[in-house]
């Protein structure tokens, strides 16, 4: 019987816990060290995994892309100096600024894991018009679509005037910024 | 306030029976929030940090600390001991006690509420409730949250939502939890179906504490894994509904024990009363498997005792709360001596 961490395969197991990831159940038998480890960054670990398999997803479609990020040279958050390769290692990234600078990877690894790239849940008070406007822009869509499903023209057409009005503002508002 | 006053009882909630009860322990809601401006607290400078728990505490105590007694606590000012305890009653995740710099803590003792500053993000907003009221949970997480952000100003996407240090939690910043005790799910080997299924629904599981061949006191944490791209609405009711679904397979697979082997089931319970009863000494998982085979058999009745909680003994019997109640220079024998000792006089056998 192995009586070694699974983790660094160095210290004796004292901890065993049942693993689920996905819907495979294992045992795992973890050191003191690598359990308190696994403790601490559960939610990184629970990312951690999925991100092999995301990133050898990505070969092929951008190969640039995909040695960068596999040497982790030169993806580095330009504001907290970050880079990629730590984020594979820890599972944490730096600072908001990382999730721009690493958009393109960083994209593929939230839809996998979150199954979703759109926040439709609380908005601060204090964020920007423009966050409210779209997310209004996001539900007068789908009622648009239900309208036009349900064959009320009418009211669907009530829906579009809404969505083109907040799309004139939501343009007026990018302008604005742009001359900042 | 000092640790001292309350050292005879542990977190008042962990003793309190809700909804669900005896299988929903209790139901936990948190919020992930960092400051606009400041880098994450695991890439951030000493300054940064400091910063951000001015910031964050200023803002607790100006606009949620002012209703009930709240406490803040720095977490290098805190004694290894009041760390480890804040942790066995789950207050604080593990991670708080490493003590590193710029950590703080304030909590309100009596109902569970806390806010947790320079963990792996900057806020982390959490309520813990018994039973299973996930949607009050969050309710109240969610109050705290609005009061916060009248004084600071959260890092926030228009497309991605409050911005997280794990990508995992991006979004809504959002996971609720339920703790359940499922002996019978486990002893039926149920739960393997149970947890497949959860998987399936986009649902962690896993061990409240771990051991042997799995589980140990068969107490799992079950909590959402997705916080983007979904209300906040919708992830607690989710977890509502899965909750109940859990607890109605438990209470199948009872019935299911009762039927099929009453006199194996008895035998089981008490066996592991036997040993609580006459124990000279006893580990901490050990004393979680027994604790969770013995209340079986109350809830179940088969053993006439007085139902107790399940939480707050399994607390009293951790390594920090008897080492407090022994003294410091407790060796490791005296601490198991006093768990078997402790865990009768808790039962009260
Ligand atoms: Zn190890
Ligand atoms: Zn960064």
């Amino acid at each position: 019987m192995n009586i070694f961490c699974d983790e660094c395969k160095k210290n004796i197991a004292t901890v065993f816990l049942t693993k689920i990831s996905g819907t495979e159940v294992s045992k795992v038998q973890l050191c003191e060290e690598c359990a308190k480890r696994m403790e601490e960054t559960t939610e990184a670990v629970n990312l951690l995994a999925f991100l092999p398999q995301v990133l050898s997803s990505l070969q092929g479609v951008e190969e640039n892309l995909v040695e960068d990020i596999l040497t982790g040279e030169l993806l580095t958050c330009g504001s907290c100096g970050t880079s990629f390769n730590d984020f594979q290692k820890m599972g944490l990234l730096g600072c908001a600024d990382c999730y721009r600078e690493f958009s393109d990877a960083l994209h593929r690894v939230i839809i996998e894991f979150q199954e979703s790239d759109e926040h439709i849940g609380k908005i601060p008070g204090r964020a920007s018009e423009g966050a409210r406007l779209r997310r209004r822009l996001l539900d007068l869509e789908k009622h648009l679509q239900q309208k036009i499903a349900e064959e009320e023209y009418e009211a669907a057409a009530a829906v579009r005037d809404q969505i083109r009005e907040i799309e004139v503002r939501l343009n007026a508002d990018v302008m604005e910024s742009d001359k900042e | 306030m000092t640790r001292n006053n309350r050292a005879a009882s542990v977190a008042d909630w962990l003793g309190t029976e809700g909804p669900g009860y005896p299988l929903v322990l209790s139901s936990r809601a948190r919020l992930a929030r960092n400051l606009e401006g400041v880098h994450f607290p695991c890439s951030a400078g000493e300054e940064d940090l400091e910063r951000a728990r001015g910031m964050v505490l200023e803002a607790v105590s100006k606009r949620v600390a002012d209703d009930r007694d709240w406490d803040i606590r720095f977490a290098e000012e805190l004694s290894r001991d009041e760390l480890g305890m804040m942790t066995e009653e789950h207050l604080t995740s593990r991670s708080f006690a490493d003590r590193m710099g710029g950590r703080a803590v304030a909590l309100s003792w009596k109902d569970g509420r806390s806010v947790t500053v320079n963990e792996e993000d900057h806020v982390r907003i959490q309520v813990i409730m018994p039973g299973a009221q996930f949607m009050e949970a969050w309710r109240e997480a969610d109050k705290i949250d609005s009061c916060m952000e009248e004084e600071v100003q959260y890092s926030f996407d228009q497309e991605l939502g409050y911005l997280t240090s794990c990508p995992s939690n991006v979004g809504t910043g959002l996971r609720v939890s339920a703790m359940l005790h499922l002996p019978a799910l486990v002893s039926t080997g149920e739960i393997a179906r149970t947890i497949s299924a959860l998987g399936q629904a986009g649902v962690y599981v896993r061990g409240l504490y771990g051991e042997g061949s799995g589980v140990v006191g068969n107490m799992f944490q079950i909590s959402n894994r997705q916080t983007l791209g979904r209300t906040e609405e919708f992830i607690v009711r989710s977890m509502d509904t899965v909750v109940n679904q859990v607890a109605d397979n438990e209470r199948t697979a009872r019935k299911m024990m009762l039927r099929e082997s009453e006199l194996g089931l008895a035998d089981g319970v008490y066996r592991s009363l036997g040993i609580v009863e006459r124990a000279r000494k006893m580990g901490f998982f050990e004393a979680l498997e027994l604790i969770s085979q013995v209340k079986l058999g109350i809830e179940m009745d088969l053993i006439p005792m007085d139902d107790f909680s399940i939480l707050e003994v399994g607390v009293e019997v951790g390594e920090t709360h008897l080492r407090e109640r022994l003294g410091n220079d407790a060796e490791k024998e005296d601490v198991e001596r006093e768990r078997a000792v402790h865990l009768r006089r808790m039962l009260a056998l």
